[in-house]
This record gives C-alpha cells, sequence and structure tokens, in this order.
C-alpha cells in the first residue's frame, strides 16, 4: 500500500516532466499494486471466514464470549482481541481510502497536464554544477 | 568475441532456468536452478532495464551537483563514498522482510512465491526504489509526503504524508518488537549487535578524521572487528558468567533499543549510523553469498512441491488464497514501499553523484530480492512435514507433538513426533513444534544448508547463528527508519512552521526525534508492560498475530526489507 503512493507520486512525476510515453515503467506496477492491495482488503473486511476477514473473526469471538464457551483465560482477553479486530479492520479501511485519494489526485493531474491545462509547477531544484572532487585515496 | 556473446547465453541461461522452475513437474528441482534464474534474471535487468530508465527516462546528470553537495553540513546531507551510500542503503531496506516473507508464503508452494519475487523485484521493486530515489535527489532530497504535497497538490499530498507518518510510526513499532524478541535472552545475539555499535563509530571516525578518504582500509578493518565480534558473540554464548550479563530480558532490550534509536536518529549520519549499516551489509551480504555458493556445491533438491493444495486458502499458517494474498506476504523482497521511504530519506542526502543511482536504487533492491529467493529456497530445501511443524500454530495442529504430527501427515506430508524431537536437539532447542513467524524454520533451513557442507556436529551452532543473523538485519532497518521518520515529521512541520523543517537545526531535530521515539517506541516498551496492553491495544496485537495475511495488507508489508 505504501508502495502504491510511492509509485503514484512516481507516476505524477514522470508524466509532469513530459514523459507520457515511458510513464508505464511506474503505472504498470502500480496498476498491478492496486489490483492486490484493493481485493486484499476487500477480502480482509468482508470475508465470512473467520481466519481472513476482520469482522467475521470480531463478531465470531463475541458470539464465543456471550455464550460462555470461552475457558477463563481466554475470555480475560477476548475484549481486548475483539477491540484489535474491529481497530485494524478501520485502519485497513482507512489507508485504502487515502490510497485511493492519493492516486485519483495524480490521475487530475495527469489529466490537467495531458490536456494543457496548469498544473503546480515542478518543484525540481535548479541544475548547479557540481564541483565535486572525488577525493577518496584509491588504495 | 566472447563480450558479444555474454548476455545473450545469459539470457538463454536465465531463460532455461526459469523455465525449468516454472515447468517442472518431476518429482523434484534442483534448487541449483533458482540461484540460476535469479541470478541471470538481475543482472540482465540491471544492464538493460535499469540502464535505459536511467538514461532515458530518467536522464541522470553526472555533472548536476546533489543535495549531499549543495547542502552539506557534516551532519544530515553530506556526500559520502558511493560503496558506504549503498551498504547503507542496502542495509535499511533489507529488514525480516525479504527472509520471512518468502518462509511464510512458501505454504503454497515454491512456485508463485519464486515467480513473484522475481517478476516483482525486476518490473517493481527495483523500479520504485530508482524512481523515487531519483526524484528525491532533484528535489532537495525531501521525503516522499512532501514531493506528493510539492507536485500533485494539498489534497493528494496532505493523504501522502497523513499515509506515510502513520505507516512508519507502526513500522518502527512492529520493527522494535521484532528486534526485542529476537534478541530476548539471547546472549549471541545481544553481545554482538552491541559490539556493533563501538566498532561502527571507530569506523566512522576512522573514515573521517583518523585516515580520510581511504575506505578500503577502514572497510577492512570494520570487517576483521566484525568477524571478531560474531565470534566473541559466540564465545560469550558458551561461557557462564558472561553469558548471564548479556542475557537480558525484553524491558531492558526495549530501553535500551530506543536510546539506540534516538542516537541514530540525531548523531551525525558519519558517526554511527552509516558506517553500521555499511559493516553490517558485510555481515548480510556475506551470510547470503556463503549461502548461495553451500547450494551451488550441494545442488540440494528441493521438497516442497511446486504448488500446495493450500492455494484454494485453507493453509495453515496463514489464512487466504492465492490471489491475492502470496503477493500481500511476499511484499519485500518483490516490491516494497518502505523502501521508498529510505530512497527519499537518508539515502538522497549521502549520494555524492546521480550515476550513481542505477547502482543504489536499483542494484540493492535486485539484491535484496535475491535475498528473498535464498529465503524461498531455505524454507523449500526442508521436508515439507518439518516446514509445516515448525509454522503451523499450535491453534491449528493442536498442542502435542504426536497430535500435530498426525494432523499434518494427513495433509499428505508424512512427519513423525520423533523425527522433530530428533531435529530439535541437534539444533538445542526443547521442540521445533509451533515456532511461527517464519525466523526458526528459515534458521533450520539455512542450518541444515550450512550442516551438510561443514558437518552435521555444528547444526546447533548454524541455527543460532542464523537467529543471530535475522537480529542484525533488523536493527539496521530501525535505526534508519527512526532517522526517516525524523525527516517526514520536519518536512510536514515544516509546512507549518518553516524552522522546524530546516533538517539540522539541533532543536527542532531533537523535538522531532524525541517525538518520533515517543510514539514509535514507545508501544514496544508497551508491549513488556501487560498492566498497559489493554488499554494500547495496538502494538499488542500485531505482536499476538502471527498471520501473515491480516496485519499486511493494511500497510502493504508488516516486515519492511
Amino acid at each position: 500500500m505504501l508502495a502504491a503512493i510511492a509509485l503514484s507520486v512516481a507516476t505524477g512525476i514522470l508524466v509532469k516532466s513530459g514523459k507520457l510515453r515511458q510513464a508505464w515503467i511506474t503505472a504498470l506496477p502500480l496498476s498491478w499494486l492496486l489490483l492486490i492491495t484493493s481485493s486484499a482488503a476487500f477480502e480482509k473486511l468482508t470475508s465470512d471466514d473467520v481466519r481472513i476477514g476482520f469482522f467475521a473473526a470480531a463478531n465470531d469471538l463475541s458470539q464465543k464470549l456471550a455464550a460462555g464457551l470461552l475457558p477463563p483465560e481466554k475470555a480475560a482477553i477476548a475484549p481486548t482481541l475483539i477491540f484489535n479486530q474491529r481497530l485494524d479492520a478501520g485502519l485497513t479501511l482507512f489507508f485504502v481510502v487515502l490510497l485511493w485519494v492519493i492516486v485519483l489526485d495524480m490521475l487530475r493531474v495527469c489529466y490537467l497536464y495531458t490536456t494543457g491545462r496548469p498544473v503546480l509547477p515542478s518543484a525540481e531544484s535548479p541544475h548547479i554544477p557540481s564541483r565535486l572532487v572525488e577525493d577518496y585515496v584509491r588504495d | 568475441m566472447l563480450k558479444k556473446l555474454l548476455w545473450p547465453g545469459v539470457a538463454v541461461l536465465g531463460a532455461l532456468a526459469l523455465s525449468t522452475i516454472a515447468l517442472a513437474r518431476g518429482e523434484s528441482i534442483n534448487a541449483l536452478w533458482f540461484v540460476t534464474a535469479a541470478v541471470c534474471c538481475y543482472s540482465l535487468a540491471y544492464r538493460f532495464y535499469a540502464a535505459w530508465i536511467a538514461a532515458k527516462v530518467l536522464t541522470i546528470d553526472a555533472s548536476r551537483a546533489t543535495p549531499a553537495e549543495r547542502l552539506n553540513n557534516g551532519h544530515d546531507f553530506m556526500p559520502t563514498n558511493k560503496w558506504v551510500v549503498f551498504g547503507h542503503h542496502f542495509a535499511a531496506i533489507a529488514g525480516p522482510g525479504p527472509l520471512v516473507g518468502p518462509t511464510l508464503a512458501a505454504q503454497f508452494g515454491y512456485l508463485p512465491g519464486t515467480l513473484w519475487i522475481i517478476i516483482g523485484g525486476v518490473l517493481g521493486g527495483c523500479v520504485q526504489d530508482m524512481v523515487i530515489l531519483f526524484c528525491s535527489t532533484r528535489r532537495d532530497a525531501k521525503s516522499l509526503g512532501q514531493m506528493a504535497r510539492d507536485e500533485l497538490g494539498p489534497i493528494g499530498g496532505a493523504a501522502a504524508l497523513t499515509g506515510t507518518i502513520t505507516i512508519m510510526i507502526i513500522l518502527i513499532a512492529v520493527l522494535g518488537l521484532v528486534v526485542v524478541n529476537a534478541m530476548k535472552h539471547s546472549p549471541w545475539a545481544t553481545a554482538t549487535v552491541g559490539a556493533t555499535l563501538p566498532i561502527a563509530m571507530f569506523i566512522g571516525l576512522y573514515m573521517r578524521s583518523i585516515r580520510p578518504g581511504r575506505v578500503l582500509e577502514g572497510s577492512l578493518l570494520g570487517v576483521v572487528l566484525l568477524l571478531l565480534a560474531v565470534a566473541g558473540g559466540g564465545w560469550i554464548d558458551g561461557s557462564e558468567t558472561l553469558s548471564n550479563f548479556f542475557d537480558r530480558d525484553g524491558l531492558t532490550l526495549a530501553w535500551l533499543v530506543i536510546a539506540y534509536g534516538f542516537a541514530a536518529a540525531i548523531l551525525p549520519v558519519w558517526l554511527l549510523l552509516a558506517p553500521r549499516d555499511y559493516l553490517s551489509t558485510f555481515l548480510k551480504l556475506g551470510t547470503i553469498v556463503l549461502l548461495a555458493i553451500a547450494i551451488v556445491w550441494l545442488r540440494p533438491a528441493i521438497k516442497m512441491p511446486a504448488l500446495t493444495t493450500f492455494i484454494d486458502g485453507t493453509g495453515p499458517i496463514f489464512g487466504g488464497s492465492l490471489f491475492p494474498f502470496v503477493f500481500i506476504t511476499i511484499a519485500c523482497g518483490a516490491i516494497s514501499g518502505f523502501h521508498a521511504l529510505i530512497s527519499s530519506g537518508t539515502t538522497p542526502k549521502l549520494l555524492a553523484n546521480e550515476r550513481d543511482i542505477r547502482m543504489i536504487g536499483y542494484g540493492g533492491m535486485a539484491l535484496e530480492s535475491f535475498v528473498a529467493v535464498m529465503a524461498m529456497v531455505a524454507a523449500c530445501v526442508l521436508e515439507p512435514g518439518v516446514y509445516f511443524a515448525i509454522n503451523s500454530p499450535a491453534g491449528i495442529v493442536g498442542k502435542e507433538a504426536a497430535e500435530a504430527a498426525a494432523k499434518i501427515s494427513s495433509w499428505g506430508f508424512s512427519i513423525s513426533a520423533e523425527h522433530m524431537q530428533e531435529l530439535a536437539r541437534q539444533m538445542g532447542e526443547s521442540t521445533l513444534f509451533a515456532r511461527t513467524g517464519g525466523a526458526p524454520s528459515l534458521a533450520v533451513g539455512m542450518a541444515s544448508i550450512f550442516g551438510r557442507v561443514f558437518g552435521d556436529g555444528l547444526l546447533a551452532l548454524w541455527y543460532h547463528f542464523a537467529i543471530m543473523f535475522e537480529a542484525v538485519f533488523i536493527l539496521t532497518t530501525l535505526d534508519a527508519g527512526t532517522r526517516v521518520g525524523r525527516f517526514m515529521l520536519q518536512d510536514m512541520l515544516g509546512n507549518i512552521w518553516p524552522k522546524l523543517g530546516e533538517t539540522s537545526w539541533t532543536p527542532s531535530v531533537v523535538l522531532t526525534s524525541a517525538d518520533r521515539q515517543r510514539l514509535g517506541l514507545f508501544f514496544v516498551y508497551r508491549r513488556y508492560r501487560p498492566e498497559w496492553r489493554r488499554q494500547y491495544p495496538v502494538a499488542f496485537v500485531r505482536y499476538r498475530q502471527p498471520n501473515a495475511g491480516s496485519n499486511r495488507v493494511i500497510r502493504g508489508h508488516r516486515h519492511p526489507g
């Protein structure tokens, strides 16, 4: 998911620097990551399998707790685990939404650029010739 | 003539090796094919694809001054020898991810994981690292979130800054936990990791002040000292009194790791962070190269099937079907966003010349991907029964050894409780059933490969060496991560009050590092205070769930690499 953010930024920068035709080098892995991240998040949120779905696991545990099926030591930590499953679900949703916001914003910028409308200027620092002499002794 | 034939030859050999891996359906396939396929693919991609990207897409300009030169302040920005930068970058990106991810994903069989590591690495991960390193180098070494803010606009920028910083906090917490757990009650790991700190500071001073510019000399000295530290750690492990001194519990180690992370984040980069990472790289790559040589020498057969029945999502190690969970489990090794944070954090502040972007960005990731292939091989040369016995949690296969062995055998991977007992005895452990998390099975795999080269008597030694090796891998990711976290927070606060955004302004450095520490490593500390767990369960649950799929989805990957 973080990789997808990075690739979105990279794709946006490539397009903005006039490299639309070569932007596939980051757009291709980006589309694949979007596909797997979104489908995995969808499964984790909606699956009925308690080993996959966060909500399924939380509900399963709370039902067992309510029915008194858990041994005492497990019952003691169960509320924490239930809360954690729901927290994980919330975080998953939060990150996936963030990701899509970035991707859509990147597509918006690319669309504006390719249709010749104004976009933010490139933040690239100006060219200053290097005066660095490699000072390592070749020993 | 020979030169002309070299690359076509490599291409043919690589294609042959890959197709053998993909199509072989016989009794077993030789591990040598994996090494061959990986080496050929990475070198071809580096020679042609990466060179094309560097020349045509990014238009690298070697005459252009980098941020390290323009903003050189001897603290954060500093032109550094390219091999030292490479070592730092590799050490920072290669966390436990490339070791653990492939080990867990081997439950689907060797094929999906291996193909994804090689293809994903060449087309995805390496390209990402290189392009982000380039973008950041051209933008005063700004962090990823800040680049999104400057190039896309306030909406995408705010989302990227929030996303990257949240993920970084969670990652530092998780890494802290993993490293503390790896060193807990392991005198060897604690002593060796501890010894790397003074060695690194000495080498840092040596290359800067005592004999400036003598990189080769300093490296040799450092490697010798490092090997002494590894051997010395083993000796301490065997000695009664000294091992007690280094045998620490989790809480003490958590405090030490917090203190170390803070120091690595605020001290001048040349003094602690860069030389320590650089030296660790020798240890990491040394071990992996040794493993590769051992595989070439022994040519062990892969015992795992190409695909197991668990691709339908019923796997014991983590739930979820082949698509999409194999790609989530192996994030580092194929493609990992954490690398983008390093590539837009510490590395561009050290890079002396743009022309090294290909070697550091693309080459560093290609090597890490190679590490992941090696981890996959180490998991797959184990008997599948042994592999599943070590990695399946007790909740799935049962607590009793006999019960677990019967359950695993019923899946068609025969294993007996006696065999596991014998293996545990050889490794110097009390039991190997349900040692989940990936690290123990990787250690058993590595130990069995090394054991066959150097004799079975040393199995326990190799096993503990492999465990120590994993601890070293993680700590270098943690320290660079903390420093990068500092840069990110500074960039973000710089949008509000520009003075705070000045990377090396001392009050800002101390403030943001402390804040970063408090947020991230605070979770680690908390893990060892049971009464806090209930109130702040976030970090606790990550530790409680060895289930790879569940947490990786959120952050893309749980173990950055």
